[in-house]
C-alpha cells in the first residue's frame, strides 16, 4: 500500500500540491481527477521523486521511499509521463528498457529478464511491432509499448499521467483494459485521467483534486453522488447506469 | 566487420600514397625495420604514420562527441561543430598558444575546458529555459558565434601564435606531430573506451528525461558525465586537428541509417566510420593537387555535405531531425 502523508511540493517555490495525504491500494485502481492546473501530475512526479517534496512522507508498504536509492525505487515504483518526445528506437528495445533498474554493471539481460519482457508483449499484444520503430507507430499503438515496457519493469506501484489522451476512443478502451489486467495481478495502479467518464467507469477508486488539495476520495459511485464532481468541474453528472454517467453543462451556475 | 576491414584498407592507402608513394615491398622493409636511415623511412616514420594515426583519431573523437551531444541534448541537429564545442575548444586553444607558446602538452587539456565548459553553457541555459530543440541550437549557435569571434580577434592581434591559422579554422592535418598527437591521442583513446562503456546509458536517456529517472538513472550525472566525455573527444580532436566541422554531423546520422538507432552498435560504428571518412578526405586532401595540398576540412566539405544530402533525399525517414 502506498500513502501519502501531507505531501506539499510543485515547482520553482510555487505550491501546486498542498499538504494532500491518500492511501492507494493493492490491487486496486486510484484515478485521481481535478480540473486543468489543480495539481494531479505533479502529485505523481513527487510519488516517483522527479520533484522533492518540500514537506510530507511518502510510504511504500510501511517505509519511507525517501529511504530508497535510485535503483530500488525504480523497482518498486513505475512511471508513465504524459509529454514525451518519441525516442529512436524500435519498440521491442524500448520494452527492454523497462529492465534496466534491474541490470547489472555487465548489463546482461538475465532468463528473468527475458521473461519479463515477454509477459509483458503477451499482455499488451505488442508482439507485431516489436521490430517496428517508435516512430512508425500510431500514437495508440505507440501507448501500449509504453505501457508494456512498464509491465517489464515489474513494479508493485504503477503511475500513469493521462495514458489515453489524444487516443481513438476504441484504443483508450482497449488501453484501459490493458490498465485493468495490471490490478488483477495485485499491483497498485494510480492514473491520472482527464477523461471523467473513463475515471468512473474504470476506477475502483476515484481521487478529486481542485488546487493542490484532496477535495474527494472514495468509490465512482459515491464520488458522484456526493456532487464533488459537480462542484469542481462546474458541470452537471447523471448515472445512468451501474458504471456509466453522462455530462452535461451546469446552467445554474450560468457559465453556459 | 565491414567497418573494420574499410578502415585497414583506408589506413594503408593513407600510409602510402602522398607526395612520395611508398610501395608495398618498401612498406613491409619499413615494418621490418630495415634501413632506418632511408629518405621513405623518415616519411613513413615522421609524416605518414602520425598524419594517418591523427586522421583516424580526430575522426573517431568527433564522430563519437557528435553522437553523443545527439543523444544526450536528444536532438539530431546538435554536434560539436554547430552547438559552438568545437569554437570553444578552438578557442581555448589559440589562447593557450599565445599565453604558453612552448607548452604542447596543454593544448589538449585547454581544448577540453574550452569545449566542456562551451557544452556546459549552452546545455544548462537550454535546461533553465526549458528550451525546445530548435532553440538549444540557437543557443549554441550563439555562443559559438561568440567564440569564433574570439578566435578571430586573437587571429587579428597575433597573427604569428600559429603557422596555419588558415588550416586550423577550416581543419587540417598538415602541422600534426607525433609530439601534439600523443598528449591528444590519450585523451581520445580514453574517452572512446568510456563512451563504449556508457551506450546503454545513451539509450535510456534517449527515452526523455521523466521516463530515465523512473527507470532508476540519475539523470543529471549522467548527462554531465556524457557531455564531459563528448567535450574530451572533441577537444583533443580540435587541439591538433582544428575547427574540423562536419564530421561530428553527418557520420553518426550517416552510421544510424545504416546499422539503425540503437547506440550500442552506433557509437562503435562512430569510431570505425569517422576514422575511416576523416582518412579518406585526408587521403584525397593530399592526392587532389599534388604537389599541392588542401587542408582536410575543405575536402569533407566537399565530399560530406553532397553525401548527405543525398541521404537526406534518399533516407530521409531515417533521420528524425
Amino acid at each position: 500500500m502506498l500513502e501519502l502523508l501531507h505531501l506539499t511540493g510543485g515547482y520553482n517555490g510555487e505550491v501546486k500540491v498542498n499538504s494532500l495525504s491518500a492511501e492507494f491500494k493493492k490491487d486496486e485502481i486510484t484515478a485521481i481527477v481535478g480540473p486543468n492546473g489543480c495539481g494531479k501530475s505533479t502529485l505523481l512526479k513527487l510519488i516517483v521523486r522527479l520533484l522533492k517534496p518540500m514537506s510530507g512522507k511518502i510510504i511504500l508498504d510501511g517505509s519511507d521511499v525517501s529511504s530508497l536509492n535510485r535503483k530500488e525505487s525504480a523497482q518498486k515504483i513505475s512511471f508513465l509521463p504524459q509529454a514525451r518526445s518519441i525516442p529512436h528506437m524500435s519498440a521491442g528495445s524500448l520494452i527492454l528498457h523497462g529492465r534496466y533498474p534491474y541490470l547489472s554493471y555487465s548489463r546482461k539481460y538475465t532468463k528473468k529478464d527475458q521473461e519479463a519482457v515477454e509477459n509483458a508483449i503477451m499482455i499488451t499484444g505488442t508482439e507485431k511491432f516489436r521490430d517496428t520503430p517508435m516512430d512508425r507507430l500510431s500514437g495508440g499503438e505507440r501507448q501500449k509499448v509504453y505501457i508494456a515496457m512498464l509491465i517489464a519493469q515489474d513494479t508493485e506501484v504503477v503511475l500513469l499521467d493521462e495514458p489515453t489522451t489524444y487516443l481513438d476512443m476504441n484504443h483508450q478502451f482497449e488501453l484501459m483494459n490493458i490498465i485493468k489486467s495490471l490490478k488483477q495481478q495485485g499491483k497498485t495502479v494510480v492514473i491520472v485521467l482527464h477523461d471523467l467518464s473513463l475515471a468512473l467507469q474504470y476506477a475502483d477508486r476515484v481521487i478529486v483534486m481542485d488546487q493542490g488539495k484532496l477535495t474527494a476520495c472514495g468509490a465512482p459511485r459515491e464520488i458522484c453522488l456526493s456532487g464533488t464532481i459537480d462542484k469542481v468541474f462546474h458541470i452537471h453528472t447523471q448515472r445512468i447506469s451501474s458504471s456509466q454517467y453522462v455530462f452535461s453543462p451546469d446552467e445554474k451556475n450560468g457559465l453556459f | 566487420m565491414i567497418f573494420l576491414i574499410i578502415l585497414v584498407i583506408a589506413a594503408i592507402l593513407s600510409l602510402t600514397f602522398g607526395t612520395v608513394t611508398i610501395t608495398p615491398a618498401q612498406l613491409l622493409e619499413i615494418i621490418n625495420g630495415k634501413d632506418r636511415a632511408s629518405t621513405v623511412y623518415r616519411i613513413f616514420m615522421y609524416v605518414r604514420l602520425p598524419r594517418t594515426v591523427a586522421a583516424m583519431l580526430a575522426g573517431s573523437a568527433l564522430a563519437v562527441s557528435g553522437a553523443m551531444i545527439q543523444s544526450v541534448l536528444n536532438n539530431a541537429l546538435a554536434s560539436p561543430n554547430i552547438i559552438g564545442v568545437n569554437s570553444g575548444a578552438g578557442f581555448a586553444t589559440m589562447l593557450c598558444m599565445v599565453l604558453f607558446p612552448a607548452q604542447t602538452w596543454l593544448l589538449p587539456p585547454a581544448a577540453f575546458v574550452g569545449a566542456f565548459i562551451t557544452a556546459l553553457a549552452v546545455s544548462t541555459i537550454a535546461m533553465k529555459i526549458n528550451a525546445s530543440k530548435i532553440t538549444i541550437i540557437l543557443t549554441g549557435v550563439a555562443i559559438g558565434s561568440i567564440l569564433t569571434a574570439g578566435i578571430n580577434t586573437i587571429k587579428e592581434f597575433f597573427p604569428d601564435v600559429m603557422v596555419g591559422s588558415n588550416s586550423f579554422m577550416v581543419g587540417g592535418l598538415s602541422y600534426v606531430t607525433d609530439e601534439s598527437l600523443k598528449f591528444a591521442g590519450v585523451y581520445i583513446i580514453i574517452g572512446l573506451i568510456v563512451s563504449i562503456l556508457f551506450r546503454s546509458e545513451m539509450n535510456v536517456l534517449s527515452l526523455g528525461e521523466d521516463s530515465a529517472h523512473s527507470l532508476g538513472m540519475n539523470v543529471k550525472a549522467y548527462r554531465f558525465l556524457l557531455l564531459m566525455i563528448a567535450a574530451v573527444l572533441a577537444g583533443a580532436a580540435v587541439s591538433f586537428a582544428g575547427l574540423l566541422g562536419f564530421v561530428g554531423l553527418i557520420v553518426p546520422h550517416g552510421v544510424r541509417v545504416f546499422v539503425g538507432e540503437d547506440n550500442k552498435t552506433v557509437i562503435p560504428s562512430c569510431i570505425l566510420v569517422g576514422a575511416i571518412f576523416v582518412t579518406v578526405c585526408d587521403l584525397l586532401a593530399r592526392l587532389a593537387f599534388a604537389p599541392f595540398e588542401l587542408p582536410v576540412g575543405i575536402v569533407m566539405s566537399f565530399l560530406g555535405g553532397p553525401f548527405f544530402i543525398w541521404l537526406l533525399l534518399t533516407k530521409r525517414r531515417h533521420i528524425n531531425a
